[in-house]
């Protein structure tokens, strides 16, 4: 299983694009990304009836409503039940979540190939930000469950087996998958390489007819 | 065509499964997922947990012996490299071991209509693949953070995770392009 000069020489360019795009976006990108997930949050968040504020400092202020155990239980336990809970994030805990941007690019850039490349890149990046906006708002209502399961005392071990799973893939594996897979979704050459679909021939251009007069073409 | 297939059925029989099925993207999509949320659930599973530690452990000490191997100088304490000239010392998590990246390529593998046999060539290539690249991964970080944190973190939390990432995916290609080739795909993996 050598590598053909296809794949060798996307390794090298996607290796060298990458630590180029990654050191780009991590000291000079991240902010505005951050900025530009959390304006893309808003509306889903709405949906949710989550609220997510920025804070002067950058860091995320989250106010999450969830639902508790049963309140006979909770009364009986002596405990007063939780309709909302509220706390704030550090604003480097969403660099994973932006991370998607440059990997997508680098790859995708790193692929090559001809034709309308602004399509694909314009989707990829859309793509992207619509994962993280996902990923971002899964992973915090999940640690608001897990906040409450704390304050609990009847907690399951499934119960916080399945918490823990769900952070994991929300803040770890979705955001290190997701550029991979679109890139090769949308990506022409991995279209056909990977997925060994080939694109349907495009109908050649409407040559420019010009008509000249016969008195024109004569003289 | 008829004569096609007969003919790389000779020639390959352990991709023959091939044949019979097509990709359809969406279904290979779904079973990946499938494939993936098993696999991490099962990561998870308490019953894993002293399997992945005990790898953790022994590919910090093939780290050591290889750093001793060149010239340096190292303490192995289980999954611990510790440097002793000054003090710093970096521990194999479940991240840093690969094993992320493992069971996605590993996920993609099962995912993909492929025969058995080739499959499990894929998965045993390609973990070789992306362990030698995470060793290169995991000393180098050991030296980085002897030199600036900063340079640590960056390469720790996302430069080395995606380019192992990328690792994958080429093994991923090079493991299709036969299946590919023997479809009849025009220009596959050129």
């Amino acid at each position: 299983m050598l590598p053909g000069k296809a794949q060798r020489r996307f390794l090298l360019r996607a290796s060298a694009l990458l630590i180029v795009f990654l050191s780009v976006w991590y000291f000079f990108l991240q902010r505005p990304l951050r900025f530009a997930l959390w304006a893309a949050a808003q509306a889903p968040a709405a949906l949710m009836n989550v609220e997510v504020t920025r804070l002067p400092n950058g860091d995320w202020s989250f106010h999450i409503p969830v639902f508790d155990s049963a309140p006979e239980a909770l009364r009986r336990a002596g405990l007063k039940p939780v309709h909302t809970l509220d706390f704030d994030v550090a604003a480097p805990n969403f660099g994973k979540f932006t991370m998607g941007l440059p990997v997508f690019w680098a790859l995708a850039l790193a692929a090559g190939g001809r034709g309308s490349r602004w399509r694909y890149l314009v989707w990829g990046s859309l793509m992207q930000l619509a994962i993280g906006v996902v990923c971002v708002l899964v992973c915090y209502e999940i640690y608001a469950y897990g906040i409450l399961g704390q304050m609990r005392p009847n907690t399951t071990g499934l119960g916080a087996w399945a918490r823990a799973y769900g952070l994991y893939m929300t803040e770890v594996v979705v955001p290190l998958a997701a550029p991979v897979i679109t890139v090769v979704w949308l990506h022409p050459r991995f279209k056909r390489d990977i997925l060994g679909l080939e694109e349907a021939a495009r109908p050649a251009k409407r040559a420019k007819v010009v008509i000249r007069s016969r008195r024109a073409t004569s003289q | 065509m008829e004569q096609r297939d007969r003919s790389t059925a000779k020639s390959a029989p352990a991709r023959a499964k091939w044949r019979k099925s097509n990709v359809r993207p969406e279904r290979f999509l779904i079973a990946f997922a499938v494939c993936v949320a098993i696999a991490f659930g099962l990561l998870f599973a308490p019953f894993m947990r002293p399997l992945t530690a005990t790898f953790s452990d022994r590919l910090t000490e093939i780290s050591g012996a290889l750093i001793g191997a060149a010239g340096g100088r190292v303490q192995v304490e289980g999954a611990v490299l510790r440097a002793p000239s000054s003090g710093f010392a970096i521990e194999m998590k479940d991240g840093c071991n690969g094993v992320n990246v493992m069971a996605l390529l590993w996920s993609a593998m099962l995912a993909f209509p492929a025969s058995w046999v080739w499959k499990a060539k894929g998965v045993l290539m390609g973990t070789a693949a992306i362990q030698v690249i995470n060793l290169v991964r995991f000393i180098s970080l050991f030296y980085l953070g002897q030199y600036s944190i900063a340079w640590f973190d960056f390469a720790h939390l996302y430069l080395w995770e995606n380019l192992i990432m990328a690792d994958a995916l080429v093994v991923f290609w090079l493991w299709v392009s036969p299946l590919l080739r023997d479809a009849g795909v025009p220009d596959a993996a050129r």
